[in-house]
């Protein structure tokens, strides 16, 4: 596949079955000068879902979910990656603002969260669908967790195996996000597609969330490195990003 | 606005709706620019898709505005025709 075709991969899914053929064509015939527009036009489009076509009922909204827990998921493994601080991630009465941001960023998931019918069939295909999208990253996160807590690891590790673990631990995470995303396409499809209004709701509160986090980074954090720092603005753009969905959703319907 | 001027002259797939811009500004828009204006435009039903034509191995959607775009368009150009008049107005310059 061309570069111009591997850029195209990152349009919405909609836009890109419309689109893509003459996108990429007309990218190939510009040339390398024109590949940072096609690049520039993905992530507008991203953050416009008004724009995109309908090519199946729903199917706009289902993808702006599915978008939603990626973004969760990616602030997850960002805060996990860089920040030291342990009370940006540990919610408790010490660190009041760890629980805002877990809070707000909770309560958009489940607001946008689509509510399954609750006829037998749907409940058997999510458990279904469950079973066979979390099961492997479930087995492997308990895995790590056994082999943690087993006192087989030795405490400081030879430095080729300390690099195996850690690559381990980072692999089994990111099969878990990615896994989970997937599950909430699968959910998706099975369950009533949530409303625009529940799913702008729920792209608010993530923002806020989000907003909240990068705050909580920078500012209170123990730390203010290169990496601290460089999350704060991930998460900010983040939040801003989703801020601009339920914006945009809010102007395309109304 | 230059997509439905182009578009308001006759119907077009995006290659030469790229081609009469231009002709018309002396550069072409990006593909990213191009196409997330004319995803725009459907979406809000300004123009709209009446055929597809095969071409060098690839497929081109044809679109026509409809008249949603042209009361569109019309809005705009007059709000711009009314600042032009006042721009050179200001400026001392007879409108031509």
């Amino acid at each position: 596949m061309s570069l111009p075709g591997l850029i195209v991969g990152l349009y919405p899914p909609a836009v890109r079955e419309r689109w893509g053929e003459e996108i990429v064509a007309e990218a190939t015939e510009a040339g390398p000068r024109a590949w940072p527009d096609v690049a520039a036009g993905a992530a507008r489009l991203w953050i416009h879902p008004g724009d995109w076509p309908e090519l199946v009922a729903g199917q706009t909204r289902r993808v702006v979910l599915v978008a939603l827990c990626a973004v969760t998921v990616c602030t997850l493994l960002l805060l996990r990656a860089t920040v030291q601080s342990p009370g940006v991630l540990s919610p408790g009465v010490d660190h009041p603002g760890a629980v805002l941001w877990c809070g707000l960023v909770a309560a958009g998931l489940l607001v946008a969260a689509p509510l399954p019918r609750l006829t037998p069939g749907d409940v058997v295909s999510i458990v279904v669908a469950g079973f066979r999208t979390l099961a492997v990253p479930m087995l492997a996160l308990f895995a790590m967790f056994v082999a943690a807590h087993s006192g087989a690891i030795d405490s400081h590790p030879p430095l080729v195996v300390n690099g195996l673990l850690v690559a381990w631990y980072w692999a089994t995470l990111c099969l878990a996000g990615i896994c989970a995303c997937r599950f909430a396409a699968r959910v998706g499809r099975i369950a009533r597609p949530v409303g625009t209004r529940r799913l702008q709701a729920g792209l608010g509160l993530l923002g806020a969330g989000l907003a909240v986090a990068a705050m909580e980074v920078v500012v209170a954090g123990a730390s203010r490195s290169v990496g601290t720092i460089a999350a704060g603005v991930c998460l900010a753009i983040l939040a801003a990003a989703s801020l601009a969905v339920a914006h945009d959703l809010w102007h395309a319907h109304g | 606005m230059l997509v439905l001027t182009v578009l308001a002259e006759g119907d077009g797939h995006g290659y030469r709706i790229n081609t009469a811009i231009e002709e018309l500004t002396g550069s072409r828009l990006g593909p990213g620019s191009l196409y997330g204006a004319l995803s725009r435009l459907e979406a809000r039903g300004m123009v709209e898709a009446v055929g597809e034509v095969a071409d060098a191995g690839s497929r081109h959607r044809t679109l026509r505005i409809t008249d949603a775009g042209r009361a569109a368009l019309r809005t705009e150009l007059e709000q711009m025709a009314r600042v032009s008049r006042a721009g050179l107005r200001a400026l001392g310059v007879a409108p031509t």
